[in-house]
């Protein structure tokens, strides 16, 4: 068999570069071992964190950083593309995300603050639009919910630490956690995948908003412990899980009751 | 063995993609069910039944596995143990020999098609065996592939051994005459190796030494075919996958991988003799749109999609990929009365585009998919030989 280009690799890089080619006319072969790390990503896109490296404190825009990241570091992949190709590139991944029906919310001008699931925080560009109800620097009260018998995720861990970057004046968004008593995932495991495919059947939503709705104080987000906090689960789901009812709106990350 | 279980770094990547355990809580997944399952059991503790049982054996998980954990092999280790303590039940052995049923029923058409298709024997069938009523049953064809091959005249060309398998042989005989019509339009002489049924029924129903004796007379046969230097090709993936990797990897036969390395499948083959300049390309125009379902057993042989590319040489034809999932049949697994509503939903997703999108005509390189996509949206379905037969014209 005859191929343009072949790629080595079905991660985002890989993925994302066998599409280039092909949308280009090319005959793109991918080769990998396995499904790629694609599950396991957080979903997000980061552009550049931290800057330089030994500061701790997020950059408030890879865009600005590149003239100085061109001088340190000529041979940064950024410098070598230049400003031009990773805005296009961007611009690009975003119109891919709308075409399958997972928009991203986002710009490699400014950097997002995601929350992770031990309670810090996770910069970076690009996010599902679900997630962006996570972003740290919306103010206000935030309930962190956890789910009996979920393994990976302790919301009491995270709101302490995310409490005490707050104190710190370092986000915006304050926390305080609950955890849900067993739901009924129709017998599978309480696990992170089973749960957002749960969050996918519309009886499943019904009821865990009559169970979330007399939680909620008033002006209260909700952050829910699925979704991306199992990184697993941004990247295939988010955009399913985005539903709104009569008068509250539940997102993967988020849930708002509407005024 | 292939490798330990330590491969597994609990990534969940095979939890993500296994279609069963999307489908139903009864299953817990591969994760569990195998590389976790297999600590306890290197301890001699016992796994539950159903978690073997419910695997559906698409063997998914070992393909998208990206640490090479031979998930489908430690199953089978693990059903080998469980089969010394608990026999399998009659009507599993009666699936397991699906190919004494299709004799049988070949024989006896058309009446046995009329017996199949009455509502009283299939409640028999369901209350007294646990075969579900609703599983649609293929109808048999009393001039079998092989007697409609040995009835005709030898056609003189490059040898070229074809495994049929049983469904070809008595149910779908038509498949084998597009097969080996194709091949002798280009130039070869096709011989039927002597056969038997290829023992993935038995396998998946967990019969793995009964599985083992028909492939060692399958073995006798094709390893002669090799050592005379003749090529095998198989219309039937999920055979195929039996020939070339199960004989080696679950039954440990001997000379298995001499015939692995000489088996093709059917339109990887045509594919490559097309690279090769030499596959005859004058086809007609087929002015229709066609859906295509790839079969997870064709996967698991990973030689890429070749019948895409091969159908695409025919003028006018426009051939659309379905969204990638399992049909839900796996054989003989949808059959059984306590499964056939996990099959179905397995298979829920496909069926939905495919009435979604109106679709007519899907074209499906594994029977099993074929019945299952054609009994629960009332498409009608083919095989890629048959369709590149129908190109060749008259």
């Amino acid at each position: 068999m005859f191929y343009d280009v072949i790629v080595i690799g079905a991660g985002l890089a890989g993925l994302m570069a066998a599409e280039a080619a092909q949308s280009q006319g090319a005959r793109v072969l991918v080769l990998a071992r396995g499904m790629g790390s694609l599950p396991l990503t957080t979903g997000c896109i980061d552009g550049l964190g931290y800057f330089p490296r030994t500061t701790n404190i997020p950059l408030s825009s890879p865009l600005s950083a590149l003239p100085q990241l061109k001088e340190d570091h000529p041979y940064h992949p950024y410098a070598i593309v230049g400003q031009e190709k990773i805005m296009l590139a961007m611009a690009h991944f975003q119109e891919l995300g709308q075409v399958i029906g997972l928009p991203y919310y986002g710009t490699f001008a400014s950097t997002l603050l995601i929350p992770t699931p031990l309670g810090t925080y996770h910069p970076t560009c690009l996010v599902p639009e679900t997630m962006n109800q996570g972003n740290l620097s919306i103010p206000g009260p935030v309930l962190l919910l956890g789910f009996r018998g979920l393994k990976d995720f302790f919301p009491f861990l995270a709101a302490e630490n995310l409490n005490i970057l707050h104190s710190q004046g370092k986000i915006a968004s304050s926390f305080r956690a609950e955890v849900l008593e067993k739901l009924d995932l129709g017998g599978k495991a309480m696990n992170g995948l089973n749960l957002a495919r749960a969050f996918d059947g519309e009886d499943f939503r019904n009821a865990f908003i009559k169970i979330v709705r007399p939680l909620l104080k008033s002006g209260d987000s909700i952050a829910l412990s699925t979704g991306y906090l199992a990184g697993k689960l941004a990247a295939g789901f988010a955009g399913k899980n985005k539903f709104t009812t009569e008068n509250t709106e539940i997102t993967e990350m988020g849930l708002k009751p509407k005024d | 063995m292939k490798s330990d279980i330590d491969q597994c770094i609990k990534c969940s990547i095979c939890n993500a993609y296994c279609p069963v355990l999307k489908a139903t809580g009864l299953f817990p997944g591969p994760k569990l069910a195998g590389p976790d399952a297999e600590r306890f059991r290197l301890e001699g503790k016992n796994i539950p039944a159903e978690w073997l049982e419910f695997c559906d054996y698409c063997k998914i998980c070992e393909q998208v596995c990206p640490h090479n954990v031979p998930i489908p092999e430690l199953h089978v280790r693990s059903r080998l143990t469980l089969g010394k303590t608990q026999k399998p039940s009659f009507r599993d052995w009666l699936l397991g020999h699906a190919y004494l049923l299709e004799k049988l029923g070949s024989w006896g058409a058309p009446l046995s098609n009329w017996i199949n298709g009455w509502a009283f024997f299939r409640w028999l069938l369901d209350r007294g065996l646990g075969i579900d009523r609703r599983a649609k049953m293929p109808s048999f064809h009393h001039q079998t592939f092989a007697q409609w091959f040995h009835s005709r005249k030898l056609v003189k060309g490059k040898p070229l051994a074809y495994f049929y398998g049983c469904y070809t042989n008595y149910i779908e005989p038509s498949l084998g005459r597009s097969v080996v019509e194709i091949l002798e339009k280009n130039g070869f002489q096709v011989f039927l190796p002597q056969q038997e049924c290829c023992g993935l029924p038995l396998i998946s129903n967990g019969f793995f030494t009964l599985a083992a004796r028909m492939g060692e007379k399958n073995l006798k046969a094709l390893q002669k075919t090799v050592e005379d230097g003749v090529e095998i090709v198989f219309s039937s993936p999920s055979c195929g996958m039996t020939l070339s990797q199960e004989y080696k990897d679950i039954l440990h036969l001997p000379g298995a991988s001499a015939v692995a390395e000489n088996l093709y499948e059917i339109s990887q083959f045509l594919l490559q003799l097309h690279e090769d300049g030499q596959l005859k390309t004058d086809f007609r125009e087929i002015k229709e749109t066609y859906y295509y379902h790839v079969p997870c057993h064709l996967r698991a042989l990973q030689v890429g999609l070749p019948a895409l590319e091969l159908l695409s040489l025919i003028p006018g034809l426009k051939v659309m990929e379905l969204p990638e999932g399992c049909c839900g049949l796996a054989g003989t697994y949808g059959l059984k009365r306590e499964k056939y509503a996990v099959a179905r939903e397995v298979g829920e997703e496909i069926f939905q585009v495919i009435r979604q999108w109106n679709v007519q005509k899907v074209i499906s390189d594994c029977e099993a998919c074929r019945l299952q996509i054609g009994s629960q949206t009332g498409v009608q379905t083919f095989h890629p030989a048959q369709i590149l037969r129908q190109a060749y014209g008259e």
